[in-house]
């Protein structure tokens, strides 16, 4: 019984307060009844009996102590007077919820994305075990190379691919103390099935590629070690291929899919949650790498033709420094006139490759810091408002403080509206984050290749926005809740109305503080936009307009080379005759679409020292190419329809080519080998961006596109580009009729205008310049709201002072000007103190700028002045209002 | 000589002791402790009922509503068991402790 008494008594509370009420008021009454027989008048012995039993509410407070639930009464309580103070102040409580919910919600948003393209591991066993294997040299001039490749500190070339005997030769070595395992990209490969074709990507695995990770089928079995020498062609699919090709259906297993030409057995489907050691990138299958597969280009037993990449499992005690030191002698004898200085590096492979983790690191950072500058804006905007409001409610702390509350009491009130706003505030702001992510993944799905991230809301991201919420609203209510703890009832309780209300040095500084780091913000989101637009107006060297693009890959037909350049003939015909278009051309690969062919050679008569190579970019040419592209023949002449397979093999080359590979000389005329065959230079074109916008044109050389194919040299995917009036999304049906209609087994691919290749090749930049512009709109709106806050505040204070003043007969303008001046002087002192920031903090973003100035002084001035603008703006309202004030009124109420 | 303010425990052990002597209301229980110690002691409203409810907590005292000798409405306290067990242990152990204290002074 003894332990269900304080439930008993929290539940039976009210009674407890009644009775008690009516305990006290009996116990008055009797010493009432005492004082008047003691002969006093009765009013007089009510006062004295009063006096005598004291203040009643620290009794009853003691009282209430005593109940044990009393703090969770007292809680409930408290919760239930905050909520209705929040709900008396209804513009505080809609103004703070707000801010709360965006600066949650933004940050939110950026930090899932940060998360999943930073920070997630791959969905294996053990992923801190995983390493990426990389290459580097001093130099570095391989025959052929087909891999990532940049640029490392200290001018060292980094690489990742090597051939395959060198490849096996370190897996060999590293036995024991790690599991090297190697794969090769099949990208655009025609995949037939019996009722469709579709293009898709795979990658070419050793047989302990899925051991080595740890990843097992979902049904089915995966490529497993033996599979190599084994040499059956047969592949694992994705789940997300087996959803949407064989709809889920389980009878997949042991279906055929027809690639290049082999026929392919399904042996296995993989997890759902597998992504592919690419997170962000979709691959379709994996097969298997043996000797004869129809994947390889060379035959594996080659050592020339650098292709295979390497990841590797870590075993147990191993560390990096010994691995790479057992690789490198391995490497270095791989080509040792190839490459010099070579080096095997390690790196951390636990979130496995990203392109967009290399491309989007230092930006996703940089959004993270603007972001956690738009939250510290939001802290300092709500601490200003609480502040406002905790001095305008002086009065009221006052009173309860002299009625008996406690200190303790007054700033736990504070503390409980705090929490509640950063409750809801929290709550609206997960809400918000749903919609931003959607936002965000919609917008990154519309570059290079294609963000494919999951942005899901997991525990980790959740928690995060919880806890910036409470450490926001907390933080703002820590002030506040103090200074209400600290009233001195007898200051407080003086009838002085709203003048002599606190100056509020602290809102000032707070103002000023979100200004100057909005000024950063603003400038940084202005410099980004700048140089986006930069981007966008660079020569391209050819018609980027009115230009649509898809790739063709027929080599599954079952064509032979005289077939396949007859059949690209006919569909270029077929194309070209469409109606709405001008001209259509076939080459090898499209351009600012981050492809790159690079070969070696020597011209006929060159004059280099022997041994020595020089380098070209290769693209492939029909006749009607330089027409449709739009890139003008400067000497000599274009490719014509009489550069058949037969005659003489001939190339155009760019301007930088002969200026580089032939100056001061004209190179027509000149010829050189590639491919194992003679190419003669027949006439220069005017330079154009290849692989993308931003890399300088190199040497290029445009070799006939019929002469393309022969031997073992033919091009397989190959690209057209289509110069119409037509909008794009209308030529994509009667393109894919036409191929149709010529061979039912070739899938269209790649379908998109040439102007979306162009901004995926300044995605990166258009989405940190969007995302950095939203930022910055948020950050000034807060700025807005602070100042406002601040000014409309400071003008009711003053409402006695501006009454006297206008009943003296002060003009209107005399009344606004000082409030105006007051705005922008604040505004002043944030641009001032934020200036030295902004210089700092560019500095940081310079390598991410095209063509403007770090310290771009156009971007500061404009800023400053918006700022200026909305400084003035937010001074409107308030400014509007002191100058309707009746001045009787404002008077009456001091 | 002045109003000494008295101890919780001390004051926990007057209360029960006054009841012993039969069910009382609040202000009578602070009338008889004034009156028997010749007003020495007075009991603070302030402190009165927070005893009270503390005891009523703990099992010591129970209440209920009743009419007064002037036939006004009045919340009786009275003592229950272990209220009376509780006197008994307070009465030792403030006898040993008095007692203590004395032979300290007495003894030059």
């Amino acid at each position: 019984m003894k332990l269900l008494r304080p439930f008993i008594t929290f539940f039976r509370r009210h009674r407890l307060e009644h009775d008690m009420a009516e305990e006290f008021r009996l116990h008055v009454d009797h010493l009432t009844a005492k004082g008047i027989a003691d002969g006093l008048s009765p009013t007089e012995a009510r006062r004295q009996a009063r006096l005598r039993f004291g203040a009643v509410d620290p009794v009853a407070e003691t009282v209430r102590d005593q109940r044990s639930l009393h703090w969770f009464e007292t809680g409930w309580r408290g919760l239930r007077f905050a909520l209705r103070g929040l709900r008396n102040a209804p513009g505080f409580t809609v103004v703070s919820v707000s801010i709360i919910a965006i600066g949650v919600g933004a940050s939110t948003a950026v930090f899932s994305l940060v998360d999943a393209v930073l920070l997630e591991s791959l969905p294996v066993p053990n992923p801190h075990e995983l390493r990426l294997l990389r290459w580097s040299a001093t130099e570095a001039k391989m025959r052929s190379y087909n891999g990532d490749y940049s640029q490392a500190a200290g001018d060292r070339h980094v690489r990742e691919s090597v051939s395959h005997p060198t490849f096996m030769a370190m897996r060999d070595r590293a036995a024991g103390m790690a599991e090297i395992f190697g794969y090769f990209p099949a990208e655009d490969i025609a995949v037939v099935m019996p009722h469709s074709s579709v293009s898709a990507n795979g990658l070419m695995v050793s047989d302990n590629f899925f051991a080595a990770l740890g990843v097992r089928a979902h049904i089915g079995r995966v490529i497993a070690p033996g599979d190599d020498a084994s040499a059956v062609p047969n592949v694992v699919i994705t789940h997300g291929f087996w959803q949407s090709r064989f709809g889920g259906d389980a009878a997949a297993l042991g279906a055929t899919l027809q690639m290049l030409g082999t026929n392919h057995t399904i042996i296995g489907i993989l997890p759902p949650d597998f992504p592919g050691i690419h997170p962000g990138t979709t691959y379709d299958f994996y097969v298997p790498m043996y000797e004869g597969s129809p994947f390889l280009y060379v035959p594996l037993s080659e050592d020339w033709h650098w292709f295979i990449r390497m990841m590797g499992r870590m075993k147990d005690g191993t560390s990096d420094a010994q691995i790479e030191a057992a690789l490198t002698p391995i490497f270095a004898r791989a080509a040792p006139d190839r490459v010099a200085d070579g080096r095997i590096e390690l790196a951390e492979g636990r979130s496995g490759l990203s392109f967009h983790r290399d491309l989007y690191g230092r930006p996703l950072a940089l959004m993270l810091g603007i972001t956690a500058m738009v939250m510290l804006i939001a802290c300092a905007n709500l601490g200003g408002l609480s502040l406002s409001r905790g001095a305008a409610r002086e009065h009221e702390f006052a009173v309860r403080a002299a009625l008996g509350a406690s200190r303790r009491r007054l700033i736990g009130q504070s503390l409980a509206e705090s929490a509640i706003l950063a409750v809801l505030g929290g709550g609206l702001g997960i809400v918000f984050a749903t919609w931003t992510r959607h936002a965000l993944s919609t917008l990154l799905a519309g570059s290079p290749q294609g963000l494919d991230y999951d942005l899901g809301l997991d525990g980790r991201v959740l928690g995060f926005s919880l806890a910036a919420a409470t450490i926001t609203a907390l933080l703002a209510g820590l002030f506040p809740a103090l200074r209400a703890g600290g009233v001195d009832p007898l200051d407080g309780l003086k009838p002085r109305g709203a003048t002599g209300a606190p100056r509020l040095r602290l809102g000032r500084v707070l103002v000023v503080a979100q200004i100057c780091v909005s000024l950063s913000i603003l400038v940084g989101a202005g410099l980004g936009w700048k140089s986006l637009l930069n981007l966008r107006h660079i020569e391209t060297g050819f018609d980027n307009g009115q230009l649509v693009v898809f790739s063709l890959n027929p080599s599954s037909a079952g064509y032979d080379n005289r077939g396949l350049v007859d059949f690209h003939q006919r569909a270029q015909a077929a194309v070209a005759a469409l109606p709405g278009v001008e001209s259509a051309t076939v080459m090898h690969y499209t351009h600012l679409d981050d492809r790159r062919s690079t070969g070696g050679f020597r011209l006929a008569d060159d004059d280099l020292p022997p041994g020595e190579r020089r380098w070209t970019r290769r693209q492939a040419a029909s006749e009607t190419f330089f027409d449709t592209m739009g890139i003008p023949i400067i000497e000599g002449r274009s490719i014509s329809a009489s550069d058949t397979t037969e005659a003489r093999k001939v190339v155009v080359v760019n301007e930088t080519f002969a200026r580089e590979v032939s100056p001061g000389r004209s190179p027509i005329g000149r010829s050189f080998e590639m491919w194992d065959a003679n190419w003669t230079i027949v006439g220069v074109c005017r330079d154009a961006k290849l692989a993308n916008l931003k890399e300088e044109v190199p040497p290029t050389a445009y070799f006939a596109f019929a002469q393309r194919f022969y031997d073992r040299y033919s091009l397989e995917n190959v690209s057209y580009a289509v110069r119409t009036t037509l909008p794009a999304t209308a030529l994509r049906q009667p393109i894919e009729q036409a191929i149709k209609a010529l061979n039912p087994d070739v899938p269209v691919s790649d379908y998109a205008a040439q102007d979306t290749l162009l901004n995926r090749n300044i995605g990166h930049e258009r989405m940190l310049a969007m995302l950095s512009a939203a930022l910055a709109g948020v950050a000034l709106v807060l700025c807005c709201i602070g100042l406002y806050g601040l000014i409309a505040y400071d003008v009711t204070r003053r409402r006695g002072e501006i009454a006297i003043r206008l009943a003296i007969g002060a003009q209107p303008g005399d009344v606004v000007r000082p409030i105006l001046r007051q705005a922008l002087v604040l505004a002043a002192l944030g641009i001032a103190t934020g200036v030295p920031l902004v210089l700092g903090l560019t500095r940081l973003i310079q390598n991410q700028l095209h063509g403007v100035p770090p310290h771009d002084p156009a971007t500061l001035v404009s800023v400053a002045a918006v700022l200026l603008v909305v400084a003035a703006l937010a001074a409107l309202l308030p400014a509007w209002r002191a100058m309707r004030v009746a001045p009787l009124q404002a008077l009456r109420n001091e | 000589m002045g109003q000494i303010d008295l101890l919780q425990g001390t004051l926990d052990m007057l209360i029960l002791r006054v009841l012993s002597r039969g069910p009382m209301h609040g202000w009578g229980i602070a009338d008889r402790i004034a009156l028997v110690s010749k007003s020495v002691l007075s009991v603070g409203e302030g402190s009165l009922y927070p005893a009270l409810y503390r005891m009523q907590q703990k099992g010591w005292i129970e209440s209920e509503w009743s009419l007064s000798e002037n036939n006004r409405k009045a919340k009786y306290y009275r003592l229950t068991k272990s209220g009376r067990k509780q006197l008994q242990e307070k009465t030792e152990t403030w006898n040993q402790m008095t007692a203590a204290v004395e032979a300290i002074m007495r003894t030059p």
